[in-house]
């Protein structure tokens, strides 16, 4: 079934006739003299099928034209292209021309080129469902593009100056299209394009792992310095790894030690001091017994001092005549005194006597227990003194051992500070090794990458199965041979320059008009060959395939002939191939009056206004 | 009647009272003195200490000594009365009240006892009447007045001796 079938044609002008071309379904063939309209129609079907090119104004005729319209189907669905032939946008409407016409239907404006996401090429493709169509576009970044309906025209229109290219017909030529036309010459052959395919942006790539690199050197670096830096350390100090945790451990075991002997001077400081308050307050108490023990010796001594003094005072006293009684006061020689408490010398002498004797006994009794008590107070004070000199002695013990510890406690921590640098200078030359086998990996991917990426050519991204190219080969053989083309006419297909040889010779050795039906025939093939994959659309227009194609005159009788077998016989292989694809030839060749098909429609333009159709353009 | 002789009675006895009292009215024969002065310079003659840091006294600085003050009048009473019992003072009758003076003969008995202690309680006594120079009886009884509880509570270390003899 024929994807896309092309309609009508017809153009117009505020001032002039409307000019219309309806073409035939199958092969139609537009003949006629040159400037009658025949490329002018071509153009226009390419302009109207989006394209930034208006067609020519080369014919007289054409001027005062303003619009063109192409009616088509899409896979049946009917659609008719309106633009300003000056440019623009193009106007769709879903229905046919006559419609248009005749009845103001609604249209969409969309751009005419690929740009945005509505676009001329995408409603067209779109129903023909080869939109979406993934092209590789740069092997080296891996860039892709979406196949646009003018790549498809690049190799279903053939215009007068492609045809006679001694290059593939499905190159245009530029030779950075070349991948995205292999891309889509894939596509078309295999079916497959590059949607899922993703590859390695190498310069990307290249640079990522480049910075990695870099970065990871700059860190050997770094940490390189840092390692000689610690080394360095350890030289000038004298330090040796290999001792150390010994030392270390060494080291606090005698700190503990230290630490223990300095609780333990502490706890007997203390216990000495604890000592020494009671020392000293039993000092005191015995301080306070010897002062109240001397008091009363002092007393015992004024009392005898008293004693004595009153015996004698008495002894002189009781001489002494009493003038009255000193208790009653009455006078004793006369009388009237009652005997009433008199005062007996005697006896109180003998008081006195006992008195004194006792205070004395007391006094002798006092000195051992004054003595026992100074002695105890010596002893209290010497304790003191010998608490006092051990606990200066612990202190001074106390500030040895202190310092013996700060020092021992300064040896470690220096100590851990190297250790702590031994350490952190092993784990970062640890990382150096780490970092070196990666930047080593590293290195070996980009190399590895890189050679990779100089084997793998763009060709072979876009290399096609054996099988695919010796179809299309078997194609073209069975084209050329049926047109008697050549000598030989085994075709064989050339995936580098994307062009044919039939029988051994290449296309581009051929003259001109052989070329021109051989670059025909060879998209021809492809087309067929893409029938059952549906990956082109089923259209082919040529313009003048056999203009410049003249054959070899021969002697029929009397009479020199130009025979045209071959342009017969290339007409025949056309109308053969429009059953499922619509074929519209321009040429100043046409075939031959007998020369008639069914699927055949000829249109045929005069060049005069005496009979027939001028050309295109209606004449007045 | 005759009583028992103890230590209470031995020492300030009215005759011991009575030596100081003839000490204290010879050494202030200046003075017209009557029983609470003489109890006053008795008291300070055997504590100079008291009045006089710097001085020492002739008894013991015992606790509570200025006590004694309070309890000698009647044995100072006493004292005197046995000392005009054998004519060595007489006593006269004034705006102070009874006064007291030592006669002649009360002067000869001073000076005739040779003890040492009876000599020192002489010169304690005229260190004494120096040291109140021109008091008035009357001062000097106010002084002591305003001094008397301080006397005798010298003793601060009790709390160490309680501690030490409790062990």
């Amino acid at each position: 079934m024929k994807n896309i079938v092309l309609k009508k044609l017809k153009v117009i002008g505020a001032t002039k006739s409307d000019a219309e071309i309806v073409f035939g379904e199958n092969l139609t063939i537009i003949s006629g003299a040159s400037d009658t309209g025949k490329s002018y129609i071509f153009q226009t079907i390419y302009y109207l099928l989006g394209s930034d090119t208006p067609p020519k104004e080369g014919i007289e005729e054409a001027n005062g034209y303003t619009h063109a319209f192409l009616e088509l189907t899409l896979n049946s669905t009917p659609l008719v292209i309106e633009r300003d032939l000056k440019g623009g946008k193009a106007s769709l409407y879903y229905t046919t021309l006559s419609d248009v016409f005749n009845s103001n239907p609604a249209s969409t404006k969309v751009s005419a080129s690929a740009r945005g996401n509505d676009n001329l090429s995408n409603r067209i493709l779109g129903p023909l469902k080869m939109d979406g169509v993934n092209l590789l576009l740069n092997s080296n970044t891996g860039k892709k593009g979406i196949a646009r309906l003018s790549d498809f025209k690049n190799i279903l229109f053939l215009s007068e100056e492609q045809i006679v290219t001694d290059k593939s017909p499905f190159r245009t030529g530029q030779r950075g299209d070349i991948l995205r036309e292999n891309s889509l010459l894939k596509f078309i052959l295999t079916g497959k394009d590059f949607a899922d395919i993703d590859l390695q942006d190498f310069p990307k790539l290249k640079a990522g792992l480049e910075t990695r690199i870099q970065q990871l050197n700059e860190l050997i670096e770094e940490d390189s310095t840092k390692v000689s830096e610690y080394s360095q350390e350890l030289i000038d100090n004298n330090i040796e790894a290999s001792f150390f945790n010994n030392e270390i451990s060494a080291l606090e075991n005698t700190l503990t030690t230290t630490r223990d002997e300095m609780e333990s001077i502490i706890d007997e400081v203390n216990s000495q001091k604890s000592l020494l308050q009671k020392e000293r307050s039993e000092h005191i108490a015995l301080n306070e017994l010897l002062s109240r023990f001397q008091l009363l010796k002092k007393q015992y001594k004024i009392d005898i001092q008293r004693l004595e003094h009153l015996i004698e005072a008495n002894d002189i006293f009781s001489d002494l005549k009493p003038l009255f009684c000193p208790y009653c006061e009455q006078e004793i020689l006369t009388g009237g005194h009652n005997n009433c408490g008199e005062y007996n010398s005697e006896v109180y002498n003998n008081a006195l006597n006992v008195e004194l004797s006792k205070t004395q006994s007391l006094l002798n009794d006092l000195a051992p227990t004054l003595n026992d008590i100074e002695q105890k107070i010596l002893d209290k004070t010497s304790n003191i003194n010998s608490i006092n000199n051990k606990i200066l002695e612990y202190n001074t013990l106390l500030l040895t051992v202190r310092e013996q510890f700060k020092k021992l406690n300064d040896k470690i921590l220096k100590a851990r500070s190297f250790h702590r640098i031994i350490i952190d200078r092993d784990t970062l030359q640890l990382r150096i090794n780490v970092f070196k086998d990666r930047v080593e990996k590293l290195n070996n991917d980009l190399q590895a990458k890189k050679d990779s990426n100089k084997s793998t050519k763009a060709s072979d991204y876009t290399k096609v199965d054996e099988s695919k190219i010796l179809k299309i080969e078997n194609t073209l053989s069975d084209f050329f041979t049926f047109l008697k083309f050549h000598e030989e006419n085994e075709t064989r297909f050339d995936k580098q320059t994307a062009d044919i040889s039939i029988g051994g010779k290449k296309k581009g050795s051929f003259g001109k008009g052989k070329r021109s039906i051989a670059n025909a025939v060879a998209t021809l093939g492809l087309i067929s060959a893409s029938k059952e994959l549906q990956t082109l659309p089923r259209l082919l227009i040529l313009d003048s395939p056999l203009t410049t194609y003249t054959g070899v005159k021969r002697k029929e009788g009397d009479k020199i002939v130009q025979p045209k077998d071959l342009q017969m016989r290339f007409f025949k292989l056309l109308i053969d191939k429009s059953s499922d694809i619509q074929i519209i030839v321009f040429d100043n060749e046409e075939p031959e009056e007998n020369f008639t098909h069914d699927k055949l429609k000829t249109i045929k333009f005069t060049g005069t206004k005496d009979f027939g159709r001028y050309g295109f353009f209606p004449v007045d | 009647m005759n009583k028992g002789f103890t230590v209470d009675n031995i020492f300030n006895s009215p005759l011991e009272i009575g030596l100081r009292c003839l000490i204290i009215l010879k050494t202030f024969n200046d003075r017209v003195l009557n029983i609470q002065d003489i109890i006053n310079l008795d008291y300070l003659t055997l504590h100079l200490k008291d009045f006089n840091e710097d001085l020492e006294s002739v008894h013991p600085d015992i606790p509570y000594r200025s006590g004694e003050i309070s309890v000698k009048r009647i044995v100072c009473q006493r004292g005197l009365q046995l000392m005009l019992s054998k004519g060595l003072i007489t006593k006269n009758f004034n705006e102070k009240g009874i006064c007291y003076e030592i006669t002649s003969i009360g002067t000869l008995f001073v000076d005739y006892i040779s003890n040492s202690y009876h000599v020192k309680l002489q010169e304690f006594c005229l260190m004494l009447y120096k040291e109140v120079g021109s008091m008035t009886e009357e001062q000097i009884n106010e002084y002591i007045t305003s001094n008397i509880n301080e006397w005798g509570s010298e003793f601060i270390n009790d709390s160490y001796l309680d501690d030490y003899l409790k062990l």
